[in-house]
Parts: structure tokens; sequence; C-alpha cells
């Protein structure tokens, strides 16, 4: 699939940006903090509906103004669509495809246009805290299913409700009557939800340890081989079976043994909000063992993967957005990248120096050049 | 350039309600001064007489002129169905149906833990009361479809199934997340219809 036309309007530091897109190389070229990253965040939320590097819709907006605009021409295998999505301060968005308002602005965003992100934040996805992990994945499913954003949404809220009683039933000395029946409420749609994150998180796993694994395998040369495991405490006692129902009773009784716990740390502690992926390369704890190199071909075999992912289950060729990472990569894993990628992808690259890309990259690209949020068409063949 | 002090003070306030955004409240705050006198003490006026001639019904809590509200003192109605909303503005959306013969309970809001909210924060001891008095023949849970609205009806159908009555809830047509106060006429009627026993 191709992004045929970027039009942000106030997004973030880019107050006005109309572009046509007829190549299948976008570089985008600027110093830190000038912008360059925000066109791509932009392009991803069209994907996504929500930013890794944003907490709140109004980050998203430029300084003093009310919303911020997205507009999109997107051509897929079989259809033309346009997006566009209106991002207000007041938190409420407005989604229209193809011309027509749509009812639910983050849900029926979803499924229309796929992307892989690779960021150069990515490479602390081995070595970093168990929620980038969680992020990565739950980023991922979403784009792939509007049933997973909505039963994480629904989950994540009744999550915060729960903390809130939590923390409040501690403070205010509730009984303990009291606080089980209002406790069951928000645990019933945590079990509910939570099961069915679960086992789409399990499977979304297999699948990226699968293909990345092949990936891994092929770039070093058959000496390095990789494992992912999702892993959460729910499955600590019993093993893990593709089975709902079963899942939800394990669920269940994992959250009822927590109770004490759970009411003395004033927070919910069980379920996939907690939830890791253990990664191992050779038998051993990356996290703890990968060396940087061995962590950079880990990252880009899960961003093979992830791409490869989109294609199987949704029959399109994503975009794909390269953020800062040319500088991370050295030569030989710039040529496995290069040389992996499906034939006719787009690609948006964005980086400081254009040294840092090899020849073949700059080849019929188009250069952009952004700086505080100005964003200029520069000739191909400067900058050498 | 700062606003002059009473500009200020009603531009902060109408940036209070609901909805509004500075930029709007600046735009309401200027409208307001380019009006004649008399059409801003209508509007003064009439904020003013809504807040002192509404109050809540005893009954179902409703707002009303008068108490108990047109609804509970109705001879037309069924006094044997209550359905339990929300909010004042949940029933009014299913008023418009002309599809319900019953009368209500307006719990004034749904039970959310970060907002503050727990059971005793709304009117369930109330309905509970209605309920084990009076010999019903059916409770409607018609609540919005969020996370809130969810539990909500969880933690209703959990204190009164004890006393046997029949408890439904809206049927098909909401699809979940819907704000009943959003839905449409038909699509409220419809749920109304297909409402089920919540077991
Ligand atoms: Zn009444």
């Amino acid at each position: 699939m191709l992004l045929k036309r970027l039009k942000l309007t106030n997004f973030r530091n880019i107050e006005h940006f109309e572009e046509d897109f007829n190549t299948l190389k976008i570089i985008i070229l600027g110093q830190n903090a000038q912008g360059k990253s925000n066109i791509l965040e932009a392009v991803n939320i069209l994907a996504k509906s929500s930013s890794d590097r944003a907490l709140r819709d109004n980050e998203l907006i430029n300084f003093n103004k009310e919303f911020a605009l997205i507009n999109s021409d997107i051509k897929t295998s079989d259809d033309d669509i346009e997006i566009s999505l209106q991002i207000n301060t007041t938190g409420r968005r407005k989604l229209k495809i193809n011309g027509v308002s749509k009812k639910a602005p983050q849900a029926d965003l979803i499924g229309n246009f796929f992307t892989v992100m690779f960021a150069a934040d990515d490479l602390y996805l081995i070595k970093g805290s168990p929620s980038l992990r969680r992020k990565w994945l739950d980023s991922n499913l979403t784009q792939l299913s509007k049933i997973y954003h909505n039963h994480f949404a629904t989950y994540q809220k009744s999550i915060t409700q729960k903390n809130a009683l939590l923390k409040s039933a501690f403070e205010s000395g509730m009984s303990r009557k009291s606080l089980q029946e209002q406790l069951s409420i928000w645990n019933k749609q945590i079990i509910e939800y939570g099961a069915e994150i679960l086992l789409q998180r399990v499977d979304y796993v297999n699948k990226i340890e699968s293909f990345a694994k092949q990936f891994l395998n092929d770039m070093s040369s058959g000496n390095e081989t990789l494992q992912l495991n999702y892993f959460s405490k729910i499955f600590s006692d019993t093993p893990y079976v593709p089975d709902v129902e079963k899942i939800k009773a394990m669920f269940e009784d994992s959250i009822n043994n927590s109770f004490d716990e759970e009411l003395a740390r004033g927070q919910a502690l069980v379920g996939p909000h907690r939830d890791d992926v253990l990664i191992q390369i050779n038998d051993k704890e990356a996290r703890a063992f990968a060396s940087q190199g061995q962590q950079r071909s880990i990252i880009l075999s899960l961003k093979l993967a992830e791409l490869k992912a989109v294609e199987i289950l949704k029959n399109e060729v994503p975009v794909l957005l390269l953020d800062d990472v040319f500088a991370e990569l050295d030569e030989s894993r710039q040529n496995f990248l290069l040389h992996n990628l499906p034939e006719g992808i787009q690609t948006f690259i964005t980086t400081t120096h254009i040294s840092d890309l090899q020849h073949d990259l700059l080849e019929n690209a188009l250069v952009l050049k952004v700086e505080k949020g100005k964003i200029v068409k520069k000739p191909v063949t400067s900058g050498f | 350039m700062k606003y002059t002090k009473p500009l200020l003070k009603l531009i902060e306030e109408f940036q209070k309600l609901p909805g509004v955004g500075p930029k709007s409240a600046q735009r309401m705050a200027f409208y307001v001064l380019n009006q004649d006198m008399e059409q801003v003490e209508k509007l003064a006026n009439s904020i003013l007489e809504a807040k002192k001639l509404i109050k809540k019904c005893s009954s179902c809590h409703n707002i009303s002129a008068n108490d108990p509200c047109e609804i509970c003192v109705s001879s037309s109605r069924d006094n044997k169905t209550i359905c339990v909303v929300s909010e004042p503005k949940d029933l009014i959306a299913i008023e418009r149906t002309n599809e319900y013969k019953g009368v209500y309970h307006v719990l004034g809001g749904l039970i959310s833990p970060i907002d503050g909210i727990g059971p005793d924060e709304l009117s369930i001891k109330e309905l509970l009361g209605k309920v084990s008095k009076n010999n019903l023949n059916e409770i409607i849970l018609a609540l919005d479809t969020s996370t809130e609205g969810e539990a909500t009806m969880l933690y209703l159908n959990r204190i009164l199934s004890p006393l046997g009555k029949k408890i439904t809830r809206l049927g098909f047509g909401l699809p979940a997340g819907t704000e009943l106060e959003y839905a449409d006429e038909l699509t409220i009627a419809r749920a109304l219809e297909g409402r089920s026993e919540i077991k």
C-alpha cells in the first residue's frame, strides 16, 4: 500500500505541510528537534490510532491551536481511501473516511492503513522495562485488529477504575465485604477482556517468533537462534492453553489469590498490563546477555517479522517508517534490511546526515528538508 | 494586551461549561458584550429561573418543575415497570422514542472510582427501597454500554437480584461503548424491544 498524499495542519511544530508522494522512497532530512520525526509520527497515527511518543492527544496539537489535522490519500491493493483525522484539544477526535464522518473515530480509523515503525528508540526494546515490550505488542495488535483495540481500551479503563477503587479503599477504610462487592464488577470486565487480549498477544508473539527466528538465522549465517515467549503470572502454575474459557478461569484464580497483595499495594497486580515478552538468544536471556550487536540484529529481525505479519495477515505491504535508525545500523545490517524488504514497499526515512544513507537509497527518492517545522523540497544530488 | 477584569471573569465562567475551550469562551463573552441589555437580561434571567424553579423529583430523581414529576403522577404510566437510567438526559432520550410507558429511576451518575463515585454517591439505596416495597413486574437497566455503565449494571444486578424481581437490560442495537444520549430514537426503541433478562 502507498501513502499518496499527506497534509498536516498544526501537527506538533508543523503548522502546514502538504506533499504528494509519487515515489517509493521519501527521505526527510533535518537536525534534531526540527520536526522530521513528527511527519513519521502523523503517518503512524493513521495506522495505529495512538502514538508511542504522546501520552495525550493535546501533545500532538501545535501550541495555542484548538486542533491538529492529518489529511491523507492512501492507495491499497484494491482501493483508494481518503482519511481525514482531526485531533482536538477537547479530547474528542473527528474522523472522515472518503468524506463520510465516522461515529467511532478511534475504532473506525483502524484497519485502513498499515505501518511498521522502526525508530532509534526501539533499540531499548531488548534491555528496557517490560512496559516497552507491552507497548510494542499493543500498537502492532491495534492496527491488525479493531477488536483488539476495543478490548484493550475497555481493559485499560477497568484497570484504571480498579486501581482508583483499591486506593480509595485503602484511604477510606472501606469494609472488606463492600470492597469485594465493588471490586468484583471491575474484575469481571478485566477477566472478560483481559483473557481475549492474552489470547491475541500469545498468538501474535508466536507468529513474530517464527518469522524473526528465520531472519536472525539468515543474518547470522545460522549462528544465532532467537526465542520469544509470552510471560504472564497467570500461567505460573498451569501452562497456557489457547482456550478462552480456561484462561478466564486461571485469570480469576490468579486475581483471587492476589487480593491481599493488591489491597496492600493499592493496585491491580495480575493481568496483561503486567505481562512481558521474554526474548532469548542462543538459550540465554537477551535482556541480560545480548551484546550491542546482537541487540541490533534482534530488533532488525523483529521489525522484518512485523512487516511480514502485516503482509500475511492483511494481504498488504505496509508502509515502512525508519526514524533515525541508519546511524545505528552498520553496513551489513543496513544491507540485510534493504535486501529483505518486499518489492514495492514505500519507505519514509528520517536522518540528520544524508551521508548515513547508502547510495541506492537515494535513487529516485524524494528528499525533504525540515527546519523549525518548515519543510522544503531538496534536489537529491545536493548534500554529497 | 490583557482583558479588563469583568471580561476576564466572564470568559472564565464560560470556560467552566462542558465542552467549552478558551477560544469558544472568548467568542461567547464577546457575543454577550455585543448584545443589547434586554437580550443579556433575558439570558441571565433564564439561567437564574431554571436554577430556581427546577428541582429533583423526590420519587424518581428526575429534574422537573414539579415534585413529584409529571411522569411519576401520570395515571397513564405503568408504575410496575421501572427503567433505571444514569442521568436525566438519558430519560429524555428514551421518552423521545414514545415506546416506553413505565416509570423511571435516575441514578445521578455511574459508578466510577476515578471520579470518586461509589454506590453511596448514587441513588441506589432509594432504588433498593422502591424495589423491595413495591410489587414490581420488571426493572430495566438502561445504562450506557461503557466500562462504567457495564460495571454499574453488574453492581445493580448483584444487589437487586436477591429480591427476586425480573431484571432486564437493553438489547441488541446498542454497540459496546454507546452513550445513550447519542443513540438515535430508532436504536433506543429497538434496544428496548430486544431487552433481555440478566441471569
Ligand atoms: Zn418522578
